[in-house]
């Protein structure tokens, strides 16, 4: 396949308590809109992602809420996968437009989490899990902090190990004047963060944010420098219980090796990723899933600095979730944008250079749902 | 009237107990309220009492008694024909606990219950309901349990005993299967409003004084006697002597006084080590008896009820008792404790 | 199979932190996920049993939850 990234746009993520949901999503989207160089009225369709606005807003219809916004009268889709969401929504419009239906469509995926208690995001997130879960007194991180103590014990890795990806990531952020937490931190300060659910730390968490992002994207005979080249989703059980391994991320196994057939490549052509490291554990076990390190080894990736910018592959050079902000239904759509923008040359100081062919990855609960895309320039 | 003589094949084939896992000293409470400890615990002859969970209540206890008796009992939960939770501490006022129960224990749809209340005695009073249901022939099997999460206001004299537990029996009519023999009970009562609780209030009252002579003396030696006068046997004829245990003054004296000997009444004396759990108070004494006691042993139980009354029933053990001795024991539960301090009773009480 | 101890509960949890939840396995090879009570420490691979308890505890006014947590089982 080759679907045309015309253009990107993306708002500041983090505490936007001054802008709305709908504020937040006409940012993104009038920017992508301004860098493909397209009007509203050049658009056939929008997808958008979001997760938690019918619960956390009351506002569920926000397709119509947003088509309003953009004075857009063409059909506009809203699609749900946890925080695959944004990753979803630019599958549907990929096929949207392979099917023939569009020529150019729009894609915005949009969060606003920070105008509730911690309480009520925390019960929010919880949806995205089983019953028997909740009724257990589970919160969302707990679930990552049980395949994490799995893995930490299968495979002998410490704490210190995990915090490796945290202080990565807001490495790359400090070159990001958009992330939530554009600063460096230390592993210390990781260890020393106060504990969420053991053996998860706060600093092992990406935290609640607000934030936009959006992708116009365009069928085969438009004319591009960036293309997607591969667009696959996987799903793997709700509960964690209903799991045979609770150290394997299976829908990311299942959706990475569809991606790679469809682009007739493999992990080792790939040259940048944006995996989705909602937690430390959460990047660990995705390396290992996209293949691109053997099974109990995706630690390495951060300890060993081959996921650094300037390393073998680097990883998550947005800040990754963890520093750039998670307001869950953008960021599907904000790997995209950072991979495009990478490929285009405008990633600025944090340009990988000489990148040919992206992968995002993006995971809904605890990996219930999984989406990747592959971009290429050439 | 009781026509003591007319009941018919009724035995216990199945029996557990549990008691919850925290502990707090009598000495502990008092020094809450300032007042000498040492002093307390020996006026009443209790050291510490049993203190559940947060998350735990009559019918979560209740649940893991007859879940051991059922086992012991070795029989198909959709058997049971009658379902009886005896407590003063039901968690619902309107809602009965023995359908949670009959439900989480896989009984089916097809038995009939009701709640009992009656202070520290409606466990025993649903035994004697059993043998009416089992001797008409109309069930084969029945559970009965007392339970507890006793209340109390704080700093009252109630607070150092008032504890929790629970003890479940399963009741059968087929003689092979007894483990021990229901041979008869009575009941002596009559209104005495010597302890209450007032609808709406959280903590019960009590008269002080008058629950003692006018109220259990009065009740348990009363039917104790009739009992005795009925079937023409003497206290000396019982192996095994069980009181109601609101403290461990109360069942020593009234035992002095019907001459009950001290190796007749001490195997079943627990309420120094984990209070006074109400209802599943001299039924988990049975279960402890029942634990330990040998072929072609007798039982005389005598339970308390403030409001009040006292009922008296008679067991003889078989030889397949012995078979049904496993599992974890009234005394495993006595000594799987673990001490807390008041604060970590309120924090269990959840009033923290 | 797994457990961690919670810290930042969600809400109607709040006056049991810290608390522990696991995976468990259970005798005919299906999970399990559930709280687990009375415990001091935790490894994976210790032997529990199952006991019946409250779940919802801060409701006040409907139906009570009750259902199956874990405790470690000694023989």
């Amino acid at each position: 396949m080759k679907i045309a990234v015309l253009g990107t746009g993306i708002t500041k993520f983090g505490e936007r308590w001054e802008k709305s949901l709908v504020d937040l999503a006409e940012g993104a989207a009038l920017e992508a809109l301004d860098d493909a160089k397209v009007q509203v009225s050049g658009i056939e369709a929008i997808f958008i992602g979001n997760m938690l606005s019918g619960r956390v807003d009351n506002q569920v219809h926000l397709g119509s809420l947003i088509g309003e916004r953009l004075r857009f009268n063409g059909p506009t889709v809203r699609i749900e996968g946890a925080c695959a969401s944004g990753g979803m929504a630019t599958r549907e419009a990929v096929l949207s437009l392979l099917s023939g239906e569009y020529k150019k469509v729009l894609v915005v995926g949009v969060e606003k989490m920070t105008d509730c208690q911690n309480s009520q995001i925390s019960e929010a997130l919880m949806s995205a899990a089983g019953e028997e879960e909740r009724r257990a007194g589970l919160t969302f991180p707990s679930l990552f902090a049980l395949m994490a103590r799995a893995y930490m014990e299968k495979y002998k890795v410490s704490e210190k190990d995990l915090a490796a990806v945290a202080v990565k990531n807001h490495f790359h952020a400090s070159f990001n004047p958009k992330a939530q937490f554009p600063f460096e931190i230390t592993t210390k300060q990781v260890l020393k963060s106060p504990k969420i659910t053991e053996p998860i730390k706060l600093f092992d968490c990406s935290p609640i944010s607000d934030g936009a992002a959006a992708v116009v994207l365009a069928d085969k005979d438009t004319p591009c420098q960036v293309a997607i080249i591969a667009s696959a989703q996987a799903s793997d059980t709700l509960s964690l219980a209903r799991r045979r391994n609770l150290t394997k991320l299976l829908s990311v196994e299942k959706a990475a090796q569809k991606a790679y057939q469809m682009a007739d490549i493999g992990p080792k052509d790939i040259d940048l990723a944006e995996v989705h490291d909602c937690f430390t554990i959460a990047e660990i076990m995705a390396l290992e899933a996209l293949g691109f390190y053997k099974k109990g080894e995706g630690w390495r990736g951060a300890v060993e600095e081959g996921t650094y910018l300037g390393g073998k592959l680097p990883v998550n050079t947005s800040g990754g979730l963890k520093a750039f902000g998670h307001p869950v239904g953008a960021t599907g759509v904000k790997q995209v944008v950072e991979i495009a923008n990478q490929l285009k040359n405008k990633a600025g100081k944090r340009q990988v250079k000489g990148a040919r062919i992206g992968l995002t990855q993006n995971i809904g609960g605890a990996g219930g749902t999984a989406v990747v895309h592959i971009l290429s320039n050439d | 009237m009781i026509n003591i003589k007319k009941l018919k094949s009724v035995g216990i084939v199945g029996f557990g107990g549990y008691i919850p896992r925290f502990r707090i000293k009598v000495e502990e409470i008092a020094k809450a309220h300032g007042k000498e400890g040492k002093k307390i615990a020996k006026s009443l002859g209790v050291l510490e009492k049993s203190v559940a969970n947060f998350d735990e209540d009559t019918v979560t206890m209740a649940v893991e008694a007859a879940k051991l008796a059922l086992a012991r009992a070795n029989i198909e939960p959709k058997k049971i024909g009658a379902v009886f939770v005896g407590s003063e501490s039901h968690p619902y006022t309107v809602k009965p606990s023995s359908t949670i129960v009959g439900e989480a224990l896989g009984i089916g749809n097809e038995y009939m219950t009701a709640d009992l209340e009656f202070a520290c005695k409606a466990g025993t009073a649903g035994m004697q309901i059993l043998a009416g249901f089992l001797g008409s022939g109309m069930i084969d099997y029945g559970l009965v349990i007392g339970s507890d999460k006793a209340q109390s206001k704080k700093g009252d004299v109630l607070e150092y005993t008032a504890s929790s537990g629970a003890a479940a029996f399963v009741l059968g009519r087929k003689k092979e299967e007894f483990l021990a023999e229901l041979e008869g009970f009575t009941s002596y009562t009559s209104d005495t409003p010597d302890f209450w609780r007032r609808k709406g209030k959280d903590y019960p009252s009590h008269g002080g004084r008058f629950t003692g002579e006018v109220a259990y003396f009065r009740h348990v030696i009363q039917s104790t006697k009739k009992f005795l006068e009925k079937t023409r046997r003497k206290i000396a004829d019982y192996d095994y002597v069980i009181f109601h245990m609101p403290n461990k003054k109360f069942p020593e004296r009234v035992a002095k006084r019907l001459g009950v000997e001290k190796q007749q009444l001490e195997p079943g004396l627990i309420v120094e080590k984990i209070g006074n759990p109400y209802s599943a108070s001299s039924l988990l004494s049975l279960c402890t008896v029942l634990e330990k006691a040998k072929a072609n042993k007798s039982v005389l139980l005598t339970s308390y009820g403030s409001g009040a009354g006292a009922d008296t029933l008679s067991f003889k053990t078989t030889a397949l008792l012995s078979q049904k001795q496993s599992g974890p024991k009234v005394e495993d539960f006595i000594k799987e404790k673990e001490e807390i301090d008041y604060v970590g009773y309120l924090k269990k009480l959840g009033e923290l | 199979m797994s457990f961690s101890v919670i810290h930042i509960p969600p809400s109607g949890f709040e006056d049991q932190i810290p608390y522990r939840v696991g995976l468990v396995e259970l005798k005919d090879g299906s999970r399990m996920m559930g709280q687990i009570v009375e415990s001091k420490k935790l490894r994976i691979g210790q032997k529990m049993k199952a006991v019946f308890r409250i779940l919802n505890l801060q409701e006040k006014e409907g139906v009570i939850h009750y259902g199956i947590k874990f405790k470690p089982w000694k023989k």
